[in-house]
């Protein structure tokens, strides 16, 4: 009998859903979560994820089986109507039982899987409580988790396409530690819930600690006026509107129009290199079947393009539909074409900031804007800390100016210029002496840093242009390192310490005695803005 | 280069000079490990060469054994080049001698600490303390301390890093 995949090949997702892990112990577990949460009297009631999350976590188990029921009902009305050849003599009853069997092998595997789905969704709970977000899952392992929401680093409202369709959206929930798993996933939620959970969260967290730049920003009047300048000056709105309820009091920044976000794509480094695949692969097919050992060369060329092309699919399927909106606490960028994501970055949270151009964006202008924010691990940082995907300069400075106002006040504006356009010593840069050209012929044309008020200022990268800023007081810690080549030119490398992120701000090959300085006087800034707060 | 080197002051080694050393019983732990290492191709090959009376196999026997002995002369210069100093706000900790790293780290960063001590290296008197910040690419490590000398020092750094504790 043709059984299409045996329903064992799916079995395990639809058992054990994603977060519950394998349940070793076989507990008896049913009435003890009631218990439990009874016995919670001093904490906040537990709240429950919307009723449609088992059939969401469950929909590809559910397709699967929904597929098989309809192959073996296909099956069996063929053999049926086959069996109506051979009834005359008697094959009918025959031909039926193994097709009953299944079907109610298939209604009992459905019922078992959406039992626990049932069950597994009955068990999870959520409560903000006494300064942190609680969490319990798991029918078989129960599990418990916290996170203290002063550790709390960013609330990301996010959307998959299956959620979208029937309203709903998960709360990403970072926490400092960076580690893959570090963080808190509630899925799901109605959109307005989570919209609420995550202002509760942010307004909660934002109390308990107050950042030290903000109120310092606070102090700054002017520098919201500044904002407010950089707004008026930004002119190329896309149509792409706002995602899903606008924030509070939030000013829209700018929307990447998605010819730009395709193009952008399309010239960066990863497109190019898919060409060059493209290019190259053409010639070896060619040459080996003139040689005759086509396969092999057809699945390494093949191989090399199936990768490309997925990292750039990824990319554009997170960064269409880009816009940022200022906040008060910072800003809120909504992007994505299939899963809509609603990330808050906030003002003392960033870590680090990378301005950056590849090389084919420069007649365009175009500049990309990544941030360190502690709470994305190593997980999807590269989507997820991008706060301007493309864009122009005057783009770039109403994002830093709302992120970071004080990296670009007015005076700061020749600094800038030379950090993402010029080399050489101009504008308060401390560049790497000529003779790092013997390790880094190209990249010591550019690299330099210079030091503001507020931060330190890494510019480096010949073609691929690039400007690392890491606030003072974000200075998580500081190294030197000298290789024996370096120590022959006497040339060091100093690397400033931030959390897990696209940007590393380092600088390689300095002069030995300026890297010295810079150590010394970066340890004292850090310092000093750490204690000022 | 115009200027003699010694003449200058090393600028990767700044202000703090009083540089505390850790435990010459790393040292002795490490050759142990190489040595026990090494000592299997030296003896099969002197053995071979003696069973079998084939000079040349002694000679190349004496390789490892070379080996040996250059590795404890490296292993010597990595251990007196780690140091670390306690600033008034930050842990300074330098390592190696051709590819020379100094670390700095405000105690304030500090996430948690272990203090970790091995078999062998409970046998050599000797403990290592790993301290875990929130950044990538400062992973402090400071291997040989006398257990006491790392049970103070990890008192004196939770100390301060609550003193100090800024958050992110």
């Amino acid at each position: 009998m043709s059984l299409a995949p045996p329903p064992d090949g799916i079995a395990p997702v639809g058992g054990v859903p994603p977060d519950e892990g394998p349940g070793s112990g076989a507990r008896p577990a049913p009435p003890t979560g009631r218990a439990a949460r009874g016995g919670q009297a001093d904490g906040a009631p537990w709240r429950r994820l919307h009723p449609l999350t088992p059939v969401l976590r469950a929909w590809l188990v559910l397709l699967g089986l929904l597929a098989i029921l309809a192959q073996t009902t296909l099956d069996g009305l063929a053999e049926r109507l086959d069996g109506e050849d051979a009834a005359a003599d008697g094959g009918w009853t025959q031909a039926l039982p193994p097709w009953t069997v299944l079907v109610a092998a298939g209604s009992v595997f459905v019922l078992a899987v959406a039992g626990y789905a049932v069950l597994a969704w009955h068990v999870t709970g959520f409560r903000v409580a006494d300064g942190a977000v609680e969490m319990k899952t798991g029918v078989l392992m129960r599990r418990r988790r916290q996170m203290r929401l002063d550790r709390l680093q960013s609330v990301d409202v996010v959307r998959p396409l299956t959620a979208r369709l029937v309203g709903l959206a998960q709360l990403e929930l970072g926490s400092a530690g960076g580690g893959s798993d570090s963080g808190l996933t509630i899925s799901f939620l109605r959109l307005a819930e989570a919209a609420a959970v995550r202002r509760e969260l942010l307004a909660r967290s934002g109390t308990r600690r107050e950042g030290p730049s903000s109120s310092a920003i606070a102090a700054r009047g002017d520098v919201m006026g500044q904002v407010d300048e950089a707004l008026t000056g930004v002119t190329d709105f896309g149509d792409a509107g706002p995602v899903g309820g606008a924030a509070e009091g939030a000013v829209p920044l700018f929307a990447v129009p998605p010819g730009r976000t395709l193009a952008s794509v399309m010239l960066s480094g990863w497109a190019v290199g898919l060409v060059a695949t493209i290019v190259s692969g053409a010639v070896l097919l060619v040459v080996s079947a003139a040689n005759g050992s086509l396969l092999s060369t057809v699945l390494a060329v093949g191989g090399g393009l199936w990768g490309g092309a997925a990292i750039i699919r990824r990319r554009l399927m997170s960064e269409l539909n880009f816009s940022a909106q200022a906040t008060a606490d910072g800003v809120v960028v909504r992007h994505g074409l299939t899963e809509l994501v609603s990330q808050t970055v906030r003002r003392e949270r960033i870590q680090a900031v990378e301005v950056s151009q590849p090389l084919l964006w420069r007649h365009w202008g175009w500049w990309r804007v990544r941030v360190n924010v502690a709470g994305y691990g190593t997980q999807g940082t590269e989507l997820r800390s991008v706060v301007l995907p493309v864009g122009t300069f005057g783009q770039v400075a109403s994002v830093l100016w709302s992120l970071t106002p004080t990296l670009v006040r007015p005076q700061d504006e020749a600094m800038w210029r030379a950090a993402t356009l010029g080399r050489g010593p101009e504008n308060g840069f401390t560049v790497a002496p000529r003779r790092a050209r013997w390790l880094d012929p190209w990249g010591w044309r550019r690299l330099g840093y210079a030091v503001t008020p507020f931060a330190l200022v890494v510019r480096k990268g010949l073609w691929v242009r690039r400007v690392q800023v890491v606030p003072h007081e974000r200075t998580q810690g500081i190294s030197v390192e000298q290789g024996p080549w370096q120590s022959r030119f006497r040339l060091a490398s100093v690397r400033i310490a931030s959390t897990v992120g696209p940007v590393v701000p380092e600088l390689p090959h300095l002069d030995v005695n300026d890297a010295g300085v810079l150590l010394r006087d970066q340890a004292i800034r850090a310092r000093m803005d750490r204690g000022s707060h | 280069m115009s200027m003699p080197a010694s003449e200058q002051p090393d600028p990767l080694y700044p202000e703090p000079v009083d540089w505390r050393p850790v435990s010459f019983q790393l040292a002795r732990a490490r050759w142990l490990i190489s040595w026990s290492v090494l000592a299997v191709p030296t003896l099969a090959a002197a053995a071979a060469g003696l069973v079998f009376h084939v000079p040349g196999l002694i000679a190349v026997a004496s390789l490892p054994a070379l080996a040996g002995a250059l590795l404890a002369w490296l292993i010597s210069r990595q251990v007196k080049a780690i140091g670390y100093f306690e600033g008034p706000e930050e842990l300074f900790i330098r390592r190696g001698v051709m590819f020379r790293r100094l670390q700095v780290m405000p105690y304030g960063r500090l996430q948690y600490l272990d203090v970790t001590t091995g078999p062998l290296a409970r046998r050599f008197g000797i403990a290592a303390l790993q301290l875990h910040t929130a950044a990538v690419g400062l992973d402090v490590a400071l291997p040989g301390l006398p257990p006491n000398e790392a049970a103070g020092l990890r008192e004196r750094l939770v100390a301060r890093g609550e003193a100090r504790m800024s958050g992110l």
